[in-house]
């Protein structure tokens, strides 16, 4: 026992973990209901760091492949993590947390030493690759006591060979780094490995396998997971190279250690990944495809386009609808000729064109073979005994009424449990939906289900760019979701796919593609489905490569820009707040409002709906509604008396059959049809909002559950009473208010109110909540009730005013009144409203954007029904802190105008959004953050397309 | 004792004390624009009785019987603490403000000493880096004034403006 000393107690995560260095041991602390746990912080799949993933339900799971492991005890608990995760035992001494590196937090649990019944039947396994050994794996975790043979063509032990395009290529793995079970545990397993052996023939009479040894082995039953092989050059090639097994990689890692040009044959996911390992090592790379798109028998044009955007990003050249006639040495390398006469000189050229099913075997037998070997979901063959697994089997369900083959990792995992199960006589379980990854040119690329070439695309963000997404539909049905470089949505998307929801919930920014238009995909093409009414792009929208940590200007000063807000934002899938119910409480009420810039009505009708519609007069345009408030039996237009009721129907039409029989309106005009656009409705705790899509998820569905209980901790229930209002035009764009309130930073920084009075210090209790999708967005804190600041920190913050005493302190109390921790929170409801619950001064403030550079903000102040008139004066006093003139109100009026007016006067920068690099996006905990603006900002791109 | 003591009071007796109370109160309001205009700030509370109420608010709060205040004091200590953030705290762009007080109007003289008045206000903001004044606020005062130590104090002032629109910020009182 050694305690070594790991972290602080106050740097741990209450339901999170943190990552510390322990003696060289990298260890995951977390802090689970009072209790702290340790384990290694390395994912046993591949190289990750378990302390940038995600902890749930007792599980750490890892940011890469999702793989979970239990907490307390390192058990591997889905795909694709096999093997246990260290854990260590841990305790807290004072402030320090002590970990003992040499004992582990729990015993693992005793290899079940039941006495298994003795069990004379054989098993065997051809093939020693991912599928068999697993099945191995899972035959004996199911307590199968008999024998398990495995006939292993290559001379290694069973390695993984996703690697061998990855890591092994660029020389960070060996061999040792691969095993799919380490040699220990095909001892303990009692697996008889029979590596360099290969089967000869079957034979189903006798149930024996004829072994190269000369042996004959009989089975029970018989497993085949022989894997596949590289598929060749029609026409051979001098010195081409594929890369099949270790041996392959480790001799093209070694020609890549001294190429210049590496010239790849084949442009799908292993020549792509041999291509980003050139590229990653400074090599000139061409790949070359014989058909016009890459993988475009698989793969919808759009997602070749996607991946190859992507190579072209990082330099990769592309010959594409190019064959190759001939490859021949010469004393300068290897020369390519193409069909069409041109040709290319390479120091290495590898063919990357599929792979071929090893089913000779199965075929020699009898079995039925189409490509691959025929199984069923429970993996069996046409002969009962007889089973197969991987990448020599076909998936069992027909894919856009075809068979294929899934040669993938997570298959060869899958089908080797279902196979293990079904030897076994035991019913099957759940198919998972197939998922496939794959590394290129620095993304981690996921797919979760089956794409198909005829699928139709949708896709948010920039095609082939970090963090795009694409959801392909097939018979109605979304059938795949690939993302590119963003585990976080992946996760999610996974998640709902797997459950079978809709993986497109949260993804506001998806786009269909439309084929023939989106041909060239380019960067362009994507913004050419702007609507009309926008006008062209007067130049590029090109992101910083940098990502989210810059915001260009033109996001906050361009008219073209803003144009596509209104359309896809204010216009488009969006609750847009309108106003308070108390503000309509009788029928005949109504309001003028607005949803982004654009007028409308709200409505209290004779039913008691709300209504909301355009302010715009379906005969000559008017803005017909000009009151601010007031109470109508119906609506007209003083130009021309159009009437409208209060549901905006069109109820009226003066001289509509003319008079004397002359002029009126033609006899086919249908009044149903004139009438203001009608917005959706809905409401929650009295807050009305409205949306241009008739198909909008419910409210709380669109805040998602934390944004919905801080919403409904302010709109508790108490019935609202209005105080009165404010409106400013603030010279800024709209967006930068909602970063305002998304920048816990400068909240410690510019208002001294906050400061000195303990609202918000760093330090603090607080946290920067952001939904899911990234638009909403709470700050929250507690109010202290005596600051304590570091002499360190106030050094830092200039607004701290030491020893500042208010004569008249009784505005800031605070008398508790919600159902929250929090004493202060402000949320941005995208996209248009903030709620503001600064201790007892309540507000909603609607933004109303005009134009690029401007914005009115509509304040609305609040108290409750049964609020005593101290209170309400409280709330009254309380509310010199917030509006146009409140003491931290004016300051980000004006800091927002000093930011535009910045943009203005030195055009044509980017913003620096980078602090807290540890959360790339989403919430926040701590003040020093601007994760919860990038988190914006990478919904708004999805949503715009830029 | 002087003679005009023992006058009956004239007609134009009490047009004289009219006068000269609305002059008074002109007066009073032309020293208060001074304080805010010209300075210095902390003379500006001083205007106010000691339980006094001060808001500015807009015409569509008022005319609603609302209570908001975009300002809201209650008592010559919110007054000063206003003062001292606006020295001492607050961020804002440097500007200039000047006041045009106008139409004033003795409304009630109460039988308690409250005299009930109105008058008309133009503001004019002037930032540095702007070549115009711009109109900031157009509105009217509705102030109560009570007597202390012989001198017009406010006991209470409602700034109401017309421009129910705000451009960016409010800085100094009104």
């Amino acid at each position: 026992m050694s305690w070594l000393r790991a972290a602080s107690f106050r740097d741990l995560k209450e339901g999170g973990v943190i990552g510390v260095d322990v003696a060289g041991t990298p260890v995951a602390l977390y802090f689970l209901d009072g209790e702290i746990l340790a384990t290694h912080n390395i994912c046993t799949h591949q190289f990750a760091f378990l302390s940038d993933g995600y902890v749930e339900d007792g599980c750490i799971e890892c940011p890469l492949h999702q793989g979970q492991f239990d907490i307390r005890t390192g058990e591997a608990q889905c795909a694709p993590v096999t093997g246990r995760l260290a854990t260590y035992a841990v305790k807290r001494e004072g402030d320090d947390i002590l970990v003992d590196l040499d004992t582990a937090a729990i015993a693992p649990a005793p290899e079940q030493a039941v006495a298994a019944a003795p069990d004379d039947r054989c098993f065997v396994i051809l093939g020693g690759g991912q599928a068999g050994c697993r099945a191995a794996q899972h035959l004996r975790g199911e307590g199968f006591a008999g024998r398990i043979v495995m006939i292993a063509e290559e001379m290694h032990p069973p390695y993984e060979r996703p690697p061998l395009s990855k890591d092994i290529l660029l020389g960070k793995a060996v061999l040792a780094d691969c095993h799919v079970l380490k040699p220990a545990e095909f001892a303990a397993l009692d697996i008889d490995l029979r590596t360099g052996t290969r089967a000869g023939a079957i034979d189903r009479t006798d149930k024996t396998v004829h072994l190269s040894t000369g042996e004959s082995l009989p089975y029970d039953r018989l497993l085949i997971a022989t894997g596949a092989r590289a598929r060749r050059l029609p026409g051979g090639g001098e010195g081409v190279m594929y890369l099949r097994s270790l041996e392959d990689a480790q001799g093209i890692g070694t020609a890549l250690k001294t190429a210049r040009h590496v010239a790849v044959i084949g442009g799908g996911f292993i020549g792509l990944e041999i291509a980003s390992v050139a590229r990653a090592r400074g090599i000139a790379v061409t790949v070359i495809e014989r058909e016009p798109a890459l993988m475009s028998r698989i793969l919808p044009a759009a997602l070749g386009q996607a991946f190859q955007n992507l190579a072209e990003s990082k330099g990769v050249a592309f010959r594409l609808n190019t064959g190759v006639s001939a490859i021949r040495r010469n004393g300068v390398g290897t020369r390519i000729a193409f069909t069409d006469g041109s040709e290319i000189i390479a120091d290495l050229v590898v063919a990357g064109i599929g792979a071929v099913a090893n089913t000779e075997l199965a075929e020699a037998a009898g079995l039925t073979v189409a490509g691959g070997i025929l199984i069923d979901e429970s993996c069996r063959s046409s002969d009962p005994d007889i089973f197969a697994a991987g990448d020599c089997a076909l998936y069992p369900h027909p894919v856009g009424g075809a068979r294929i083959r899934l040669e993938s990792w997570a298959n060869a995992e899958a089908q080797g449990r279902a196979a293990a199960l079904a030897m076994l006589g035991r019913p099957a379980q759940p198919a998972e939906q197939p998922w496939f990854w794959t590394d290129q040119f620095g993304l981690n690329i996921q797919m979760v289900g089956i794409p198909q070439a005829g699928d139709r695309v949708a896709v948010q963000g920039e095609i082939g760019q970090p963090e795009s997404v694409y959801l392909t539909e097939r018979d109605g049905r979304i059938a795949s979701a690939i993302i590119f470089g963003d585990a976080q949505t992946f996760r999610i998307a996974r998640r709902r796919f797997e459950a079978g929801e809709d993986p497109s919930i949260g993804l506001t920014g998806l786009r269909w593609l439309d084929e023939k238009k989106e041909s060239s995909m380019g960067y362009e093409r994507s913004l050419e489905s702007v609507p009309e009414s926008a006008e062209k792009p007067a130049k590029d929208y090109v992101w910083p490569a940098d990502g989210l940590t810059r915001v260009p200007d033109w996001v906050y000063t361009d008219d073209h820009i803003y144009g596509l807000e209104v359309e896809k934002i204010f216009k488009g899938r969006t609750w847009n707040y309108v106003g308070l119910e108390a503000e309509i409480p009788n029928t005949g009420d109504y309001l003028r409002s607005y949803v982004g810039p654009i007028p409308v009505v709200v409505s209290r009708d004779e039913q008691g709906g709300i209504n909301v519609f355009e302010n715009r007069c379906s005969h000559r345009a008017a803005e017909f509604c000009r009151e601010l408030r007031g109470n109508a039996t119906e609506f007209v237009c003083p130009y021309h008396q159009w009437t409208y009721d209060l549901q905006g129907n069109l109820a009226g039409i003066p001289f509509r059959r003319g008079v004397d029989g002359k002029g009126g309106m033609p006899k086919d005009f249908n009044q149903a049809d004139h009438r203001p656009r009608k917005l959706s409705v809905t409401t929650r705790g009295g807050v009305i909002f409205a949306s241009y899509a008739d198909d909008m998820e419910p409210f709380d569905t669109y805040l998602g559950p934390e944004m919905t209980r801080e919403f409904d901790a302010t709109f508790d229930g108490r019935k609202l009473v209005i105080l009165g209002y404010y409106r400013n035009t603030l010279p800024g764009n709209w967006k930068l208010y909602h970063e305002n309130l998304k920048d816990p930073y400068h909240a410690t920084l510019l208002h001294t109110f906050l400061v000195t009075f303990g609202l918000l210090v760093a330090g603090n209790k607080s946290l920067m909540l952001c939904d899911e999708s990234g638009r909403h967005g709470a700050m929250c804190s507690a109010k202290s009730e005596k600051t304590v600041v570091s002499d360190d920190s106030k050094k830092e913050m200039r607004a701290y005013k030491e020893g500042m005493v208010l004569e008249e302190p009784r505005f800031m109390d605070f008398k508790p009144e919600f159902d929250s921790p929090w004493s202060v929170t402000m949320s941005t409801i995208w996209p248009n409203l903030i709620v503001q619950r600064e201790m007892n001064t309540l507000g909603v403030r609607h933004i109303v954007p005009e134009g690029p550079n401007q914005f009115t903000m509509i304040w609305t102040m609040f108290g409750f029904e049964g609020d005593d008139e101290e209170m309400t004066r409280h709330r009254l006093r309380q509310g010199n802190l917030m509006g146009p003139a409140g003491f931290l109100g004016l300051e980000d009026n004006e800091a927002i105008k000093f930011v535009q007016d910045g943009m203005k006067n030195v055009p044509n920068g980017q913003h620096l959004v980078a602090l807290d690099p540890g959360t790339p996006a989403g919430t926040a905990d701590t003040l020093i953050s601007e994760s919860a603006i990038r988190a914006m900002y990478k919904h708004w791109r999805g949503v715009i397309g830029v | 004792m002087t003679i005009t003591s023992l006058k009956t009071p004239s007609k134009s007796d009490e047009m004289l004390d009219r006068l000269l109370l609305r002059q008074e109160i002109e007066e009073f309001n032309a020293a208060y624009a001074e304080a805010l205009d010209n300075g210095p700030l902390s003379d500006w509370p001083d205007f106010f009785a000691e339980e006094a109420l001060y808001v500015i608010t807009a015409r569509e709060n008022h005319n609603a019987g609302l209570p908001v205040g975009l300002v809201y004091c209650e008592g010559k200590g919110m007054l000063r603490d206003r003062i001292f953030a606006i020295e001492n705290t607050a961020m804002f762009a440097p500007r200039y403000m000047r006041h045009f007080i106008a139409n004033t109007r003795v409304v009630e003289n109460r039988a308690n000493g409250e005299i009930v008045a109105t008058a008309n206000y133009l503001l004019l903001q002037t930032l540095f880096d702007r070549p115009e004044a711009k109109l900031h606020q157009v509105g009217t005062y509705y102030d109560v004034f009570v007597r202390g130590d012989g001198a017009l104090k406010l006991k209470e002032r409602r700034a109401v403006y017309d421009n129910l629109l705000i451009d960016n910020s409010v800085v100094y009182p009104v």
